[in-house]
């Protein structure tokens, strides 16, 4: 009898359970985000390995043509140039986006509210301007021959030299215009950091005896470290990707490639050399070294961050 | 802002105010000479004074006589309103189902996400552009928004907020008779309004200002944006271009500039913290 | 007004069993109230009912018509919740409101439905306030409020006084009975508190670890514990559970114990059933090792061997600390309970005397 009503009991619990309905509604909220997720930033992903390893073929089937891309964007001298460019362009970025913005944001954390305010909105600016505006002002402002600081120096019988055409200077531009757009938005990072501080800390220090040095080098770059790193990993992938729209306004690349970076060559395998292989495996290529920067970066980083 | 933390010596609170100084100034320097330019008539533009001894307009009329720059500016403020306003929806929907429900794969599908975040779109652009084509959207509102449309930072950040809302506020609601629209329509959007805010102000900027994904996906006026559209001034590259040029450059910063003299501090606030997050 | 049968339902989280086929029927207009130690599996059977929750197995019906696989808003149920979970965008009036406003009700008739409600729960004057400018008291009110104003088929109720302070929570107490009587509407009640339970319940369901221990009315909860487990739950200070060998000779003694094996039985004792005698005339004797003052009665703790009993006397009949005493209590006041099983044995003893 009792056995029966066990059976019975465990018959029924298993149906409910096989007409249980799955919760939809997870789903389909998330479907818009997953398919769009997948279609444009994941395929891509896959499509690209594909077209580097495929010579793609309007009348017949892709012809698989393995490393070929590779090795042909590995030994190209355009690659190269590129390459060197992108080292300079983080290399450099580093004292003037990173590691300036230090001291500068310490200044404003000492400053009355009103002052602080006044610096903070006026170095915010650049941010919110695009970064075709920036080069475009920039261009006029370097003319050499109708720009602004030549309309200053030119009564004082000086030439404002073409920097933008000369190979030895003009990635220094672009680099210096990246670092006007950005030192603002990093120092304003850095203070969120330092906020975070507690005055305790510096009072203790204060009441044995350390002067602002001391100060300044034991205790708050240690406590900002972490936004220290923070803002370099930030400010590498913003380099990296961001520059190119100076270079595409301000130089193209030139002249003979000393502007150009690995993004920038990219789109120019693509679009003026209509190479899409090698387009490709470029993409590649700089994914790899993306990843192995930030990697790289994490790691020498680990060594100075304290974490307290 | 925080109260002083931290007592400089004199001399050296000088050469911090030096500094700034001079840095506040190399920035607002030249805007202040873009603004002034722009209204200069033509024979006072290459004068030392930073503003118009006689104040014109004329330049701002040649901006739209001399290229379709409405054409331009309705396709970038057009583009911009529909991508804004499915990013926001798209990335509510996601946040709120990774927030809000238990499933099975979520983790995985959350470091998706993730993971999306850190692949440079810069990279991908070669498969998208093709597809775009296939699809016929080369040089089409289309073309312009849908590769953009889902955001993973906002989904991240909503989601975070998200998570901190009770969820028996959700469960009162279903009681109450709502559906899931109807809860995350009049219960979850009125209690995040201002990330929600916040958030359409990055992604505004953002995407008015975005350059490189128009340039690969426009040809002509009929998608071209101002971002991309500007630079037929400078490609003129006759000097009596310029006036017109600053007047362009005035014209598509203004957007953004206004929306920050209107509510600076929140701003500073948003970005900084969207900064750190991303 | 409804009944409500809850069929063989389990729920499971993982590895954990939060509910273990429960089974049980509430009739119409009934008010049942859902006790026991925490995550013993109220909320999640609370939760089910109103179909916030999936159940794992088992079936729901209400009025005989399964629900199991309904919307909450199928349901037609009202729920008050532990921390009231009020709107915070919304005034009073909009939060009492909503569900009415989502039923397509006219402005005019949300408006009136609304201020009945209010004037019920002497709300009226809060209407236009925010949640945060509430008092947790008022709160409540509005809980209870948004729950009445939609005239449902089941109120439902976790743990809404838990959150009260103990005055307010006596006086709460009395009014949701209050009100729910007037309104004839079934109830489900969920709460750790077994005062509340007691004094609330038409009928009360103790739970322990997802399983249902007993049901029945306050009255025969509080006198025929089911087990060791509902006896040491309900009433304060909780009954004395002893094994039965414990009281030495006094076991033997009482005629209603013979043929009762000693080593396997657990004997129950209610403190106020305890009384002292003399040493000579007791069957069994204890040291008084703690007294506790808790008004004109007070709690003896004593010690029989190494087993604790406790005694509550009005005060002129406590003995002193460390003197021996003799204890007697009622013969017809005795619960036994198997002692490995904690079942209770038998029928009462004061029926099979
Ligand atoms: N969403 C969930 N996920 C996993 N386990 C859960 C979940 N909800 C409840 N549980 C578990 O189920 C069991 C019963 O929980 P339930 O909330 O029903 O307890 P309760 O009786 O209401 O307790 P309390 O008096 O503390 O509110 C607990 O062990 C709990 O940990
Ligand atoms: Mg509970």
């Amino acid at each position: 009898m009792t056995q029966t009503l066990e059976l019975v009991a465990t018959t029924r619990i298993e149906r409910t359970a096989a007409r249980r309905k799955i919760d939809l509604r997870p789903a389909v909220f998330l479907a818009p985000f997953v398919v769009l997720v997948a279609l444009f930033t994941y395929w891509p992903l896959i499509q690209l390995v594909y077209l580097s390893l495929f010579k793609l073929n309007r009348s017949g089937p892709d012809r698989f043509i393995g490393a070929d891309n590779f090795l042909g964007v590995l030994d190209n001298a355009q690659f190269h140039d590129a390459a060197y460019n992108s080292l300079i362009y983080i290399f450099l970025s580093i004292p003037f986006k990173v590691f300036l913005p230090i001291p500068l944001a310490v200044f404003i954390w000492t400053m009355g509210a009103k002052l602080g305010n006044f610096y903070k909105a006026a170095l915010f600016l650049p941010t919110l301007l695009s970064f075709v505006v920036v080069s475009i002002v920039w261009i006029w402002m370097l003319n050499p021959v109708m720009g602004l600081f030549q309309s200053v120096i030119g009564p004082l019988g000086l030439q404002m030299p073409s920097l933008l055409s000369d190979v030895a200077s003009a990635i220094y531009v672009i680099i210096g215009v990246g670092a006007w757009k950005l030192i603002g938005f990093n120092i304003l990072l850095y203070l969120a950091g330092l906020s975070a501080i507690s005055r305790d800390y510096v009072e203790a220090m204060r009441l044995d005896g350390a002067g602002d040095w001391v100060v300044l080098r034991r205790l708050i770059v240690p406590l900002l470290s972490p936004t220290i790193l923070f803002v370099a990993i930030s400010t590498v992938v913003f380099t990296i990707q961001q520059v190119f729209t100076p270079i595409d306004v301000m130089t193209q690349g030139g002249p003979l490639n000393s502007t150009t970076n690995l993004f920038y060559l990219v789109y120019q395998y693509m679009f003026e050399s209509f190479n899409v292989g090698y387009s490709a495996a470029g993409a590649l290529l700089i994914f790899l070294l993306l990843g192995l920067i930030i990697a790289a970066k994490m790691i020498w980083f680990e060594k100075l961050v304290h974490y307290s | 802002m925080a109260p002083s933390m931290l007592k400089l010596s004199r001399p050296l609170m000088l050469v911090g105010h030096i500094i700034l100084l001079v840095t506040a100034l190399s920035i607002i320097a030249p805007l202040i000479l873009v603004l002034g330019t722009s209204f200069k008539p033509a024979n006072e533009i290459y004068g030392g004074l930073p503003w118009p001894r006689k104040f014109t307009l004329q330049n701002y009329y040649d901006v739209f006589e001399k290229l379709p720059f409405g054409r331009y500016l309705w396709n970038s403020l057009a583009t911009t309103t529909l991508r804004v306003g499915g990013q926001l929806l798209i990335a509510l929907f996601a946040a709120y189902a990774f927030a809000r429900y238990n499933f099975p794969g979520r983790g995985l599908l959350f470091a998706l996400v993730l993971g999306a975040m850190m692949i440079p779109p810069q990279l991908t652009f070669l498969p998208i552009y093709l597809l775009i084509n296939k699809l016929g959207w080369f040089d089409t509102w289309a073309g312009l928004i849908v590769p953009n449309l889902a955001m993973p930072l906002a989904v991240f950040l909503l989601r975070q907020h998200l998570l901190a809302f009770p969820k028996e506020l959700y469960d009162a609601a279903a009681m109450d008779g709502a559906n899931e629209l109807r809860i995350l329509w009049s219960v979850v959007l009125p209690n995040i309004k201002p990330v929600m805010a916040a958030l359409t102000v990055v992604l505004f900027v953002d995407c008015w200002n975005e350059y490189f994904w128009p340039l690969v996906i426009t040809e002509t006026d009929h998608a071209m944006t101002v971002q991309i559209g500007i630079r037929r001034f400078l490609d003129a590259e006759r000097g009596d271009d310029l006036g017109p040029l600053m007047a362009a450059v005035t014209l598509i910063s203004l957007p953004a500039l206004a929306v920050f003299f209107a509510c600076q501090r929140q701003i500073i606030q948003t970005f900084v913290s969207v900064g750190i997050k991303g | 007004m409804a009944t409500i049968h809850f069929s063989q339902v389990c729920k499971t989280f993982g590895e954990v069993t939060a509910v273990d086929r429960l089974d049980l029927t509430i009739a119409d207009g009934e008010f049942t109230v859902f006790v026991g130690p925490s995550g013993c599996g109220k909320t999640t059977s609370l939760r089910m009912l109103a179909g916030l929750d999936e159940v794992t197995s088992g079936r729901i019906f209400i009025d005989e018509r399964d629900v199991t696989h309904e919307q909450p808003k199928a349901r037609d149920m009202a729920m008050v919740f532990q921390n009231y979970a009020l709107y915070p965008h919304m005034t009073v009036a909009e939060n009492i409101g909503f569900a009415l406003k989502l039923r397509r009700l006219g402005r005019a008739e949300v408006a009136e439905q609304v201020s009945r409600a209010a004037e019920m729960l002497d709300i009226a004057h809060l209407l236009q306030r925010r949640p945060k400018e509430l008092s947790g008291g008022q709160r409540q009110r509005v809980a209870v409020c948004r729950a009445i104003v939609r005239n449902p088929k089941v109120f439902l109720f976790d743990e809404p006084l838990s959150n009260l302070d103990p005055q307010l929570r006596t006086s709460a107490r009395g009014e949701i009975r209050a009100l729910q009587r007037r309104l004839g509407v079934t109830s489900v009640y969920v709460t750790h508190d077994q005062i509340e339970a007691m004094t609330m319940a038409d009928r009360i369901v103790i739970m322990r670890d997802g399983k249902v221990q007993q049901i029945g009315t306050p009255v025969e909860i509080f006198e025929r514990p089911a087990n060791t487990f509902v006896a040491g739950f309900i009433g304060n200070p909780p009954m004395n559970i002893l094994p039965l060998a414990a009281l030495g000779k006094a076991a033997g003694l009482s005629p209603q114990l013979a043929g009762v094996d000693q080593s396997e039985t657990m004997i129950g004792i209610r403190p106020e059933h305890v009384s002292f005698v003399s040493v000579s005339s007791a069957a069994t004797i204890a040291r008084v090792v703690q007294i506790e003052m808790i008004g004109t009665e007070c709690l003896v703790h004593a010690e029989i061997g190494a087993e604790r009993i406790i005694a509550r006397v009005v005060r002129p009949l406590a003995p002193r600390i460390d003197e021996t005493v003799g204890l007697a209590w009622p013969d017809d006041e005795i619960h036994l309970f198997d002692a490995s099983s904690g079942r209770r044995m038998g029928q009462n003893l004061r029926l099979s005397a």
